[in-house]
């Protein structure tokens, strides 16, 4: 442990000054801030990194409990057996060594009024600016029998980790001819095409080793993102292999027999090899002790600067943040980092908030070596964010092969920037 | 005929003084963390945060713009704005770019080299 770790009060944490050596078209004042970051996922990593980029000599402190982080893009293709965990695992190393103070303890209590964060072991960290990046939480009573045991044989795989490993290692081993069952949760959840793009995965895997076998997708929704793409995958490449049930169609699930190996929707009882259960979702825990969910459970925004309009001097930012039509991503996550950034250092400098243009990519793979994408573009100049007109939309549906497998391409290296513009790291 | 082939060398030695003259103008970069100051708080730095999450300089396949001048990421963006037939991602972000924020874009770009 380090001196600070043996105080009981850091709340003496020096402030550094941030200083700007050419600001001529700005200011030319230094300021002094404390910033701390809760969260080390692609949000609170990707905010911490550009904040050290674009400030150097700013005091940046990142609160996260796990050594290392275990990427949830691209671990569905886990499942297709050629990649592996471990190439899914970055550390904060790269932070560590651009200067962030990155503390493994678990941030247990945010006081907003005096500007303090509690940690695990009774520390206190005092702040000028605090970004939350908090995640998901699952509302696992939203299924009778989703308990704890439920949640190992029925691994939702949804928080990254290596819960991908075991939800592999159970498909492996199910018997040619088994039920899959996939259950996806009513919106807003995090990645929504990644169902899907799991879907496809595991399709993939049965077709060429349990052929006998078959998927359903019971479905919290009426549709889907990437619907029409998707489904004319599954139509080429995996016939009579995927059934997909809307919610109006019999898709809702409503309890789980773990012990029995049952899914059970309002109208059947499913006896399966193995359930992909995905629960309903909120925003991360540390969101609603520090009194930023309202009634949705997710976390309100002013969209200019991803502040919250719960809270004073705290910033939400990532899958945990009321951002629709922007979906819940790794790309939106790291956009909101990055501007969220950019307008606390304009705001620690006097300058307004302003307005500008987001957007997000997002790729699914519909086959181990091919993909698709979806892109959307929005506005922050009004009260919500909005879709920008004529602008976004997916990859075609006359996309030949060789688009589809340059998708995939360009997913590889989305993800190689993505976790390198995060951990430092290629 | 003559102008068309000054023309360029030219044109050349304009961009490369005035690409000079921005480079003079920016702060002693440390090691692989620029101090972009000045522009680091500008509205061309909050509409480019996009563009390095593929971009970023880990000398990979998508193409790396550092390099490019202003001139040039700017040709580069109209032309997917104004290709109506193109459907790839680039074609469907610049769509939702105006003439202004492209411009603004590509003096980010250029200036944050």
């Amino acid at each position: 442990m380090m001196d600070w770790g043996r105080r009981n009060t850091l709340t003496g944490l020096a402030t550094f000054p941030l200083t700007f050596t050419v600001s001529q078209k700005i200011s030319a004042q230094s300021v002094m801030a404390n910033i701390v970051i809760i969260g080390g996922g692609f949000g609170g990593a990707s905010a911490a990194m550009f904040l050290k980029k674009i400030s150097p000599d700013l005091n940046i402190t990142l609160v996260e409990p796990k050594t290392s982080y275990y990427a949830c893009p691209f671990s569905n293709l886990l499942i297709d057996g050629k990649r592996e965990i471990t190439n899914q695992k970055f550390s904060y190393e790269g932070l560590k060594s651009r200067g962030v103070n990155v503390i493994h303890l678990r941030a247990i209590d945010v006081d907003p009024v005096k500007k303090t964060v509690t940690l695990s072991e009774s520390q206190t960290l005092s702040y000028d600016k605090l970004i939350i990046s908090p995640g998901i939480a699952f509302q696992t009573n939203a299924i009778d029998g989703y308990g704890e045991l439920a949640q190992k044989s029925m691994p939702h795989a949804w928080a990254g980790g290596q819960d991908i490993v075991r939800l592999v290692r159970r498909l492996k081993n199910i018997n040619d001819g088994s039920t899959v069952v996939i259950s996806v949760p009513q919106a807003p959840y995090r990645c929504p095409p990644g169902p899907y793009e799991r879907a496809s995965l595991i399709a993939s895997y049965l077709k060429q080793n349990k052929p006998k076998s078959k998927l359903i997708i019971l479905d919290g929704k009426e549709n889907f993102s990437k619907q029409a793409l998707f489904e004319r995958a599954w139509a080429e490449l995996y016939p009579n292999i995927i059934e997909w049930r809307s919610a109006s169609n019999d898709g809702r699930v409503v309890s789980v027999d773990a012990s029995k190996n049952q899914v059970i929707t309002d109208f059947e009882t499913l006896n399966v090899g193995l359930a992909n259960i995905i629960p309903p979702q909120k925003a991360g825990h540390i969101a609603e002790v520090a009194g930023l969910v309202d009634i949705t459970g997710w976390c309100p925004i002013n969209p200019v600067d991803f502040s919250s309009t719960l809270q004073n001097d705290i910033y939400v930012i990532g899958d945990a943040t009321i951002a629709a039509p922007m979906p819940k991503s790794a790309f939106s996550a790291a956009v909101h980092a990055k501007i969220c950034a950019i307008q606390i250092l304009r705001n620690l400098k006097g300058l307004e908030p302003q307005p500008t243009i987001l957007s997000n990519t997002c790729y699914s793979f519909i086959a181990p070596e091919r993909a698709v994408s979806i892109t959307g573009v929005y506005s922050n100049s009004g009260k919500a964010i909005q879709s920008v007109p004529g602008a976004g939309g997916t990859t075609p549906l006359t996309a030949t092969v060789l688009e589809k497998t340059a998708e995939a391409y360009q997913a590889n290296i989305w993800f190689q920037s993505m976790t390198h513009n995060a951990f430092g790291s290629i | 005929m003559m102008s068309s082939k000054i023309g360029p060398i030219i044109l050349g030695a304009v961009l490369t003084l005035i690409l000079l003259n921005a480079c003079q103008r920016q702060a002693v970069p440390r090691a692989d963390m620029p101090l972009l100051t000045d522009t680091s708080l500008s509205k061309g730095a909050l509409l480019s945060v996009s563009c390095n999450n593929c971009h970023a300089k880990t000398g990979l396949g998508i193409p790396n713009y550092s390099n490019h001048s202003a001139k040039r990421i700017k040709k580069y963006l109209t032309f997917y704005k104004t290709d109506t037939n193109g459907t790839s991602v680039m074609h469907r972000m610049a769509r939702g770019l105006s003439d202004e924020e492209i411009a603004l874009i590509a003096g980010y770009l250029e200036a944050s080299k």
